[in-house]
């Protein structure tokens, strides 16, 4: 190995939390290296965590996924960032530095315990995409139930249209969740944290909000104001009937800085609230005799009662705001003594001074403004006099409240005239609705021209309004004065619009601008230093919300002002960030529902009176308008979480952050997406309910998924019977652009097909297909067992499209069959199975750091080197690199560790780290003495089981020293605690009452390492997931049943012993058996990493089958490939060969094994701690159709040969291929994979040499999974024909002087017969048939067909379950040449696990023979999956714990119970139920209560 | 009170990689079941005796519930199936002590079937209620109040 020269760095960083990612990281972390594992959702588990089962085993992809998504988090040189992606990598292989992005979680990591309170306050209700939003998620969840990092999370995707558009920025998402859990006070405190008006707004506001909400793309917005009515109201309701009382009367705090305030108005009181708030002393001043300005002199008490007003105003008053009434600036006080008495001050004045219409006549009596008018009305004691007939001139607010409240003042007749056309008007649509009622008519499109009459008013001609607007929007009518019309009145009010009294400026100069004062935009202050104006006096007449945000600015403004800090930094508003259109909430698929209708008076009670004409909502109302919110933010910031998480973890201002990683090389493990079915629109996904994507029905299967596993229809509920699975949907399809085949979807919805059927046995399934790829081991017997099976039908067609039964929701599905013909079929399920796709994210990703894609935007590889990106250093492993199914993934993963370890080999072991424990107290002498923890985990517990009576009863048990409850037994000032009781009173057991082992053991085992006891003297019992939980409803059983299970580990603890793993030295070296590409691939990858390999060979030439190859279907040169990895192997100076050598004995175990070698007789023993087995597999010899009679009929491995010495006159020569000769059979049930690309590939060849000849290709099913889809299509377009025939009718030939091959095709009517030159066999896989002899040596499996059995199919493809030896190439199963080299080095990399250990530690968990007792009978040898056991020099049994995997199996059937399993001993059962039904018996001290 | 409706106690034997997760589950699904069940933990299915499941009869159990992974998914390969084994020998075995064999079952879930382990428990405490409390059960309890008084 070379020398490295300059340093490099021992870490890497994996891109992809999947299984690729995860088994990556653990290869590479228990090997000696750092790992950064990178994902980009919040948790890890990709997506093997969403499937149900997998195939062809049928096992549950949680169960098998879980432990490793556990043993990741535990690895202490793995760290796992979430949320995260990688998004820049500078310098060079071995020393990258990569710049990672981490998007905030909201939720602290360290301080989360998972207790879920979180999830069960927040009120939000969003889709669940984890469960591809079928059934919905809380806003704060999990990510999903098993998740790791086992923490809560938060989805915000930004702030919703609602809220973006209120002034005030109110958070109206959060106080409608709010509402939706009745917590109505909350409610109106948050509206009230932008808005201190939230009664007043409910009813008086012109709710802009209303006009944004997403809800209108579905029927009509949300009824935002009148939920904020709703809330208010119900707040003061409580306070009327006492339940709730008004805030405390504050004043200022000592010292506090002085603000004035002019004008109590919306503006001047808003700012007022937010700086009392802040501690300011702020003083209002107003000209008036009452606050509220506009809202008490403007709004008519019918439309705002005066009460309401008083009660808000009453609320800022007791923030400690002083009110000085009549106190008019200007002429009761200057603008510089408030300016003196004050450090800062805002004028929110408002505009008070009606505008005159500048017409003749305008002077004469019985003329009157809006704006007055309205200030009388205000005032029972100045009540304006109201004559008969009324005109009212203007179409905004103002005009409206002023002819309705001259109507209620007694005029007989109003008349309202505006200059706007009905829909131009400013005033809002349902205060004009409202006024028509009440008999005013409205005159729209004429202005006044004259106001007619000699000194009292008569009437007002009018002159018509042509357009009101220009093109850009701004006022400026025009009339044609030519058509005129008059209407007679007794008295006419002006209501169009006021003008601001700069009375109060008095001498202070203040910049203006078009009449209004001149405010910065952004912090609102004026000309003069200190002085802060907003509302309508800075911005003309505006809304009462505009005035408020004014006031809430300027407070801010204020503030910062005073504290010296820079007023210009992001005011509140302007911080936020809207919800890009395409996260907002999909509306096609929502029903409609119809907004709320509040109650109103009707007009005849109301004509004449100023009682409130509109009612608010009733309580059921409220609830149901709140469901109709789309919760476009996804959280609602309600805050909810925040009061409800007592870790004090949540952060609603968590701000994205970037890291950067010293790493020496890179794996990019990204996954891919599943094909967006709506692009397929003809399949109707998305708008039929009960047409699921292939993804989403597994979470339909899932037990854990939204409906519990069972199939069902969504559009009504029922099961479902027939299903329709339609396959390449977005595969194999050049319409998508995705023209290779997804690899997987076959058997996937062979497996959805095969579980569905389980589940109900009367289902019908079909399943329309092109071709079924079932090419991975043991699928096509998993897929005969599936269409042998009865009620699964596969339909080779054309599926054209879907349709919707009207009325009973079934699915029509229109195919053409095989025959060509139009055919349809109802069903009650479509099931597209959809196809795979790289990722935006990690194409962007890849595009970011260079990385070369494919055609279709796949990394860029080749087929030999299937692992390495354009980037040297960086890697790809799994479906990113090609569509794959598991087990190739992971073993993609192991090899590309193995590719980052042969890179940073010089650097192994630099950057681990191992925790360091102190010294292990010895109890072994020692009586128990038990400290037992009752956790409440917060009310996870605690609500259900009385805690405290827990840890009574257990302070009572034997040998119980300490007892306590802890609100979060796992906070880390809690473990703290436990390991300080350690030491306090000489604890030597620990038991936790609180969750559940599987999660929480590690900790506690951890905790108390660090206090120096022995990690298996702790005891868990789990009185939450498995008591508290399941038993809410029947808090006096679960307090009993926590009692009891408490006592059993108590009991059990007692018999706990220390335990402590061993270890032995382990043998650095490797050793490699088979000298084909896999065998050579393997052994370089171990001997390039710097260990001694023994490369042991049975022939005299290393290359295998590789040397009967050309070349690939992409063209490469096989031969020059082979020879050059010889050339390597030959010269390494770590490789050993042993040519024409065989393994004749195999002694060990797992880091030291003793391997025979014979070669010619001789015999030699060689040390090793790894075995790669590397044997390989061979064509199968034939008989069949003709072969060995006639010269005429070779094989393709022959032909390939013919070609490649271009050797085969083609000119117009006819050449038959028959595919599965001696594949798919009774014989050889598997299919041997490589035959139908071979095929493909020498077609092509031959089609190059000469295009005149004619190839047939007999097929079953056309198997060029993944990208070699392409060179099938590219075959089919140079005119290769491909005939389909049937297994039972397999084609026959004949030799009459003519080679002839007659086929009997499903596809055509009659018998196809081909007279031809050449007839080629594409033959099958054979596995060796003298495996059986090595495989007896190593003690390792094979199955039926002679290929050797991997330690788990899905999870561990390249392990034997014997550990320390492992496989790959063909020995495993037929497969690719790219295939084996991946699988070469994914052996080398797991190999590499071990080799690269000095020592290895043994797990304490393992039995042990009890050698007095062993009575030799040698039954454990027998009954263990392991061979564990073995027989030992005085002929007992004896564990070699190296090998034992801790099941128990052996001790419990050892007929002398000589055998023990550590820590799960016979005793330590026994005294648990002992303890378990003593208890009954028992009176316990106090009687078992419910916890208050 | 009909003895029929003296409480009675289950005990499930939960192998740690399957059923003991799946029961999990079902906790953070709040899926609701009979308080009577006592979960004892095992690494695996295969490591319970004989001996355990008549010492939990023995001791006062009114049923034992033995849930393993499913066949075929064992986690250590086979021990689910040597479970089977022993459970139904045990069976036999409670048959001829005069015990109704139906209070010992075993059952086989993946750690995703919180809802199949919770219906399992349900109708293993249904069944053993039909049953009655244990006659060994009502035995000692009556020997230990003779003690007492």
């Amino acid at each position: 190995m070379d020398k490295a020269t300059d340093k490099k760095t021992g870490a890497v960083l994996v891109q992809g939390g999947g299984i690729a990612g995860i088994q990556a990281a653990l290869d590479l972390a228990n090997s000696g290296f750092k790992v950064y594992l990178i994902e980009r959702s919040p948790a890890i588990g990709g997506m093997m965590s969403h499937l149900d089962k997998t195939f062809p085993t049928g096992d549950c992809a949680t169960c098998i996924v879980s432990p490793k998504l556990v043993e990741c988090a535990r690895n202490i040189n793995v760290e796992i960032l979430t949320l995260s992606e990688l998004v820049d990598l500078e310098g060079q292989p071995g020393n990258f530095k990569a710049t990672v992005k981490r998007y905030p979680r909201y939720v602290d990591e360290v301080k989360c315990t998972a207790c879920e309170q979180c999830t069960d306050a927040c009120p939000v209700n969003v889709p669940n995409h984890f469960d591809r939003n079928m059934g919905t998620r809380k806003a704060i969840a999990k990510y999903y139930a098993q998740a790791t990092p086992n923490i809560f999370g938060i989805l915000k995707n930004g702030h919703a249209p609602c809220k973006v558009t209120c002034p005030a920025n109110i958070n109206v998402q959060g106080y409608i969740q709010l509402i939706k859990k009745k917590e109505y006070v909350k409610a109106v405190n948050l509206i009230r944290e932008r808005n201190p008006l939230s009664a007043i707004c409910g009813r008086a506001c012109n709710h802009p909000c209303e006009a944004v909400c997403t809800r209108n793309s579905v029927d009509s917005p949300v009824a935002i104001r009148l939920l904020k009515r709703f809330a208010s109201d119900k707040e003061m309701e409580l306070v009327e009937a006492g339940l709730i009382s008004l805030p405390e009367e504050k004043t200022p705090p000592a010292g506090a800085r002085k603000v004035g305030i002019i004008g109590a108005g919306p503006a001047g009181l808003t700012a007022a609230a937010a700086l009392a708030d802040r501690g300011f002393a702020v003083t209002i001043y107003e000209a008036t005799p009452a606050a509220g300005g506009m809202l008490r002199w403007g709004i008519p008490e019918y439309r705002l009662p005066k009460n309401i007003l008083d009660y808000e105003v009453e609320l800022i008053r007791r923030k400690g705001v002083t009110f000085k009434y009549n106190c008019n600036v200007g002429r009761d006080i200057t603008l510089e003594q408030i300016h003196h008495d004050n450090e800062a001050v805002f004028a929110g004045v408002g505009v008070q001074t009606s505008r005159k219409l500048g017409v003749e006549g305008e002077d004469k009596a019985g003329v009157n403004y809006g704006v007055e008018f309205l200030r009388q009305a205000g005032d029972k004691d100045t009540l304006p006099e109201v004559k008969d007939r009324v005109i009212v001139i203007g179409g905004g607010n103002v005009a409206v409240d002023v002819a309705r409240t001259a109507l209620r003042l007694g005029a007989k007749h109003v008349d309202m005239v505006s200059l706007e056309q009905r829909q131009e008007m400013p005033a809002l649509p349902e205060e004009i609705e409202a006024t028509l009622e009440e008999g005013i008519t409205v005159h729209n499109g004429w202005g006044p021209q004259r106001i007619l009459g000699n000194e009292k008013v008569e009437g007002i001609e009018f002159k018509l309004c042509t357009s009101v607007f220009d093109k850009e929007g701004r006022f400026s009518p025009t009339y044609d004065t030519c058509t005129l019309t008059s209407l007679k009145a007794d008295q006419v009010i002006i209501a169009i619009g006021q003008s601001l009294d700069k009375g109060f400026l008095g001498n202070k100069n203040v910049a203006l601008e078009r009449g209004v004062l001149k405010a910065d935009p952004v912090t609102l202050e004026t000309s003069v230093k200190g002085l802060f104006a907003g509302g309508d006096s800075v911005s003309g007449p505006a809304s009462i919300i505009q005035a408020v945000a004014a006031g809430k600015r300027a407070a801010e403004s204020i503030e910062r002002y005073l504290k010296g800090e820079d007023m210009r930094t992001a005011h509140f508003s302007d911080s936020l960030r809207q919800i890009p259109e395409e996260l907002l909430p999909t509306t096609k698929d929502k029903e409609k529902k119809a907004k709320a209708v509040p109650g109103e008076i009707a007009v005849e009670e109301r004509k004449d009176n100023f009682k409130e004409v509109e009612g608010g909502f009733s309580e059921e109302q409220a609830l149901a308008e709140c469901d109709r919110c789309l919760n476009c933010a996804m959280c609602s910031e309600c805050q909810e979480c925040v009061a409800a998480c007592e870790q004090n973890a949540i952060d609603h201002f968590m701000l994205e952050k970037t890291v950067k990683l010293d790493v020496g090389s890179v794996i990019l493990a990204p996954g891919f997406e599943e094909f967006a079915a709506e692009r397929k629109g003809e399949f109707g996904f998305g708008r039929y309910p009960n047409v699921l994507t292939s993804v989403q029905f597994e979470r339909m299967l899932s037990a854990s998924g939204p409906f519990e596993g069972h199939v069902i229809r969504r559009s009504d509920g029922e099961e479902a019977k027939r299903i329709a699975w339609i396959q390449c949907v977005g595969s194999r399809d050049s319409k998508c652009g995705n023209d290779y085949c997804s690899s997987v979807c076959c058997m996937v919805s062979t497996k959805q097909a095969l579980i569905t059927s389980d589940h109900s046995p009367d289902l019908q399934a079909s399943v329309f297909y092109m071709d079924i790829r079932a090419h991975g081991k043991d699928f096509d017997q998993y897929y005969e067992r599936a269409r042998n099976q009865g009620n699964i039908n596969y339909i080779k067609s054309m599926p054209s499209r879907v349709l919707q039964v009207p009325e009973s929701k079934d699915l029509r599905l229109q195919y053409y069959d095989e025959s060509g013909k139009l055919a349809e079929a109802d069903f009650d399920l479509v099931v597209l199975s959809v196809g795979m796709e790289p990722g935006s994210a990690a194409r962007d990703c890849a595009k970011r750091i260079g990385i070369d894609l494919n055609e279709y935007g796949f990394c860029a590889t080749d087929r030999f080197s299937p692992l390495s990106t354009s980037k040297p250093g960086v890697f790809v492993a799994g479906s990113f690199q090609e569509p794959k199914d598991i087990p190739e993934t992971v073993t993609q993963a192991s090899a590309a560790a193995s590719m980052s370890m042969e890179l940073l080999a010089s650097a192994r072991n630099s950057l681990v780290t191992k925790r360091v424990y102190p010294d292990e107290h010895d109890v072994t002498d020692e009586e128990p003495r038990i400290g037992v923890f009752i956790c409440h985990c917060g009310k996870n517990i605690a609500s259900v089981v009385d805690v405290e009576h827990v840890a009574e009863i257990a302070a009572q048990q034997p040998n119980v020293i300490f007892a306590t409850h802890t609100m979060y037994t796992c906070a880390d000032s809690n473990l703290n605690n436990i390991r300080d009781m350690i030491h306090e009173h000489r604890l030597n057991r620990i038991v936790v009452a609180s969750c559940t082992p599987r999660t929480h053991e590690p900790i506690f085992r951890d905790t108390l390492r660090e206090a120096g006891l022995n990690p298996y003297l702790f005891e868990l019992a789990n009185i939450r997931d498995q008591c508290s939980w399941v038993h809410s409803a029947e808090p006096e059983k679960a307090t009993e049943k926590a009692i009891e299970l408490m006592k059993m580990s108590v009991a059990r603890s007692r018999l706990l012993s220390p335990l402590v793993g061993s270890s032995f030295a382990v043998n650095q070296t490797g050793m490699v058996i088979g000298g084909g590409v896999s065998g050579m691939t393997a052994a370089l990858a171990l001997a390039n990493q710097g260990f001694k390999v023994h490369l042991v060979e049975r022939s005299e030439r290393l290359g295998g089958n590789a040397l009967d190859l050309n070349y690939t279907l992409e063209h490469d040169d096989v031969q020059g490939f082979v020879s050059e990895l010889a050339r390597q192997v030959e010269r390494h100076g770590n490789i050993t060969l042993h040519m024409g050598t065989e393994v004749s004995g195999v002694a060990g175990f797992i880091g030291s094994f003793e391997v025979t070698l014979s070669m010619e007789g001789l015999n030699k023993d060689v040390k090793c701690g790894a075995i790669i087995v590397a044997t390989g597999a061979g064509p199968a010899a034939t008989r069949e159709f003709l072969y060995g009679k006639s010269d005429r009929v070779l094989t393709q491995v022959e032909l390939e040969k013919k070609l490649a010495k271009q050797a085969l006159p083609l000119k117009g020569r006819n050449i038959v291929m028959i595919q599965c000769v001696g594949s798919r059979n009774d014989e050889r049930p598997y299919c041997s994979r490589i035959c139908c690309s071979m095929a493909v590939k020498n077609a092509l060849k031959i089609k190059q040499q000469d295009p005149t000849a004619n190839i047939y290709v007999l097929y079953r099913d056309i198997r060029t999974y993944g990208f070699r889809e392409k060179y099938y299509k590219q075959a089919r377009e140079a005119g290769v024909v491909f005939i389909r025939y049937d297994r039972n009718t397999p084609p026959v030939v004949s030799d009459g002087g003519i080679l002839t091959v007659t086929v009997n095709s499903p596809d055509f009517p009659e018998a196809v017969e081909i007279e031809t030159d050449y007839l080629v066999l594409s033959t099958a896989v054979d596995a060796p048939k003298d495996s059986r002899k090595l495989a007896d040596l190593l003690k390792v499996q094979l199955n039926a067909d002679g290929f050797y059995v991997e330690a788990h199919m899905k999870l561990r493809p390249v392990d034997f379950a014997t550990e320390g030896i492992f496989l790959c190439g063909l020995a495993h199963s037929p497969k690719m040449m790219d295939e084996n080299i991946s699988q070469a080095r994914a052996a080398a990399a797991r190999a590499a696990t071990v080799l690269s250990k000095t020592q290895l530690e043994v797990g304490a968990q393992v039995s042990q023979v009890d050698q007095q007792k062993c009575i030799s009978c040698m039954t454990c040898t027998k009954v263990c999956p392991y061979g564990a056991p073995t027989v030992n020099a005085d002929g007992k049994a004896e564990i070699i714990a190296a090998k034992c995997m801790g099941c128990g199996i052996c001790a419990a059937e050892c007929p002398a119970c000589a055998i023990q399993l550590n820590h799960f001993e016979s005793r330590q059962f026994k005294t648990m139920l002992d303890e378990l039904f003593n208890v009954r018996e028992e009176e316990t001290t106090k009687p078992v209560g419910a916890p208050q | 009170m009909n003895s029929n409706n003296k409480e009675i106690t289950v005990v499930a034997f939960c192998c740690l990689y399957c059923a003991y997760a799946a029961a999990d589950l079902a906790g953070s699904m709040r899926i609701q079941y009979p308080a009577n069940v006592r979960i004892v933990r095992t690494p695996c299915t295969g490591r319970l005796e004989v001996e355990f499941f008549l010492k939990a009869f023995e001791s006062g159990a009114d049923g034992v519930l033995v849930a393993g992974c499913e066949e075929g998914s064992c986690h250590f390969k086979e021990g689910n199936l040597v479970a089977k084994r022993r459970v139904n020998y045990a069976r036999k075995y409670l048959q001829e002590s005069g015990l109704e064999p139906e209070r010992l079952r075993m059952v086989n879930v993946s750690s995703a079937m919180a809802r199949q382990l919770t219906d399992h428990i349900k109708d293993m405490v249904e069944t053993v209620r039909k049953l009655g409390p244990s006659p060994l059960n009502k035995a000692k309890r009556r020997q230990q109040q003779e003690i007492k008084s």
